[in-house]
């Protein structure tokens, strides 16, 4: 059920831009990060650079005084970020059935398969088109 | 799935949307306005470089403390064979005398990450490449722009999971000026990134 309504929405997306199915790119999470939190960081974790688990443990431990902005936006930025990584890490095992039967050339390295699957070769399986959107490889 | 989720992951798709629309107006005037650009200039490298770190660390530290090439007005570069590799200057903002990167500074890092991680890069090695004007002591700022090449490894390393085998850092103080006719001007405070290696 949660799986069909989060792929019903997926198509929704995918339907009106192709873009949107995947996740945030790097450069957009940093910035809301950046943008979000950067007063904060100063006032808070000045000197705490931005090595994700000790930056976000900072602005934690000190969310009392952070601002409602960065409140309400580093969790996210710091999600976003992980889940493109958790993507790209899955990648291998989501689409194992595929890489054999479309991409199997021997020749192939690791970012051969993957352009090679980001290209959606007829009779790809979901799992395997999904987990390429979320890695940002489309 | 919980109620609201949609609510939450659409607001969050609006946002990037509006940030895709209101950065690619200007997209392209600077260097590295976009990861696509910084792909761009990086990909060209024709062959693995031959560059070693460690002997160039070392002839960075015995020029400088021989006191050779005492006047920082065009002072030769110290490593010209880098200039030669597709590179990309970077104005990237550092607390002051610290390598800690400041918060204006992580979209810029985010981006890079973007590049190195996109599949025309994935199979490139890169040198990054701390570089400091030269107001103050050359042997401080030969430490601090090796502390800051390395900071900026370290954050594309732990925060977005680049390889460390693909990645070397190396400071050049003012060694290599980047506008050696004015050695004090801040434009010489810069990262840059250089390909060095393709393929395994």
């Amino acid at each position: 059920m949660i799986q069909a309504r989060s792929f019903a929405l997926v198509l929704v997306i995918a339907a009106t831009s192709p873009a949107l199915a995947e996740t945030m790119s790097f450069e957009n999470s940093a910035a809301i990060l950046g943008e979000s939190c950067g007063k904060d960081i100063d006032a808070n974790c000045f000197g705490v650079s931005f090595d994700a688990p000790r930056l976000k443990e900072c602005l934690y431990r000190n969310q009392d005084s952070v601002s409602p902005q960065c409140k309400a936006n580093y969790v996210r930025a710091f999600d976003a970020i992980q889940k493109r990584l958790v993507a790209r890490v899955n990648l291998r095992k989501n689409c194992e059935y595929d890489r054999k039967h479309f991409c199997a050339d021997p020749q192939y390295g690791y970012a051969d398969v993957v352009a090679c699957l980001a290209k959606t070769p007829r009779g790809m399986t979901l799992s395997c088109k999904q987990a390429i959107g979320e890695a940002g490889y489309r | 799935m919980q109620p609201g989720k949609n609510g939450r992951r659409d607001l969050a798709l609006l946002t990037v949307c509006l940030m895709l629309a209101l950065s690619a107006a200007p997209a392209r005037a600077q260097q590295a306005a976009t990861a696509e650009d910084i792909v761009d200039q990086l990909v060209v490298l024709d062959a693995t470089a031959d560059v070693d770190v460690a002997a160039l660390r070392q002839q960075v530290l015995d020029r400088v403390k021989s006191k050779a090439n005492a006047v920082s007005l065009r002072r030769p570069p110290i490593a010209p064979q880098l200039l030669k590799l597709p590179h990309l200057d970077l104005d990237i903002q550092f607390n002051p005398d610290s390598p800690v990167i400041r918060p204006d500074s992580y979209r810029m890092l985010g981006r890079v990450a973007d590049a190195l991680s996109d599949l025309k890069l994935l199979s490139f090695g890169f040198l990054i490449v701390g570089h400091m004007d030269s107001t103050g002591r050359r042997e401080d700022n030969l430490t601090l722009s090796q502390r800051r090449a390395e900071s900026f490894r370290d954050v594309l390393v732990t925060t977005f999971k680049i390889s460390p085998k693909r990645i070397q850092a190396i400071g050049l103080g003012e060694e290599q000026l980047l506008d050696a006719e004015h050695p004090k001007a801040a434009v010489n405070q810069q990262i840059q990134i250089v390909a060095v290696r393709k393929g395994p």
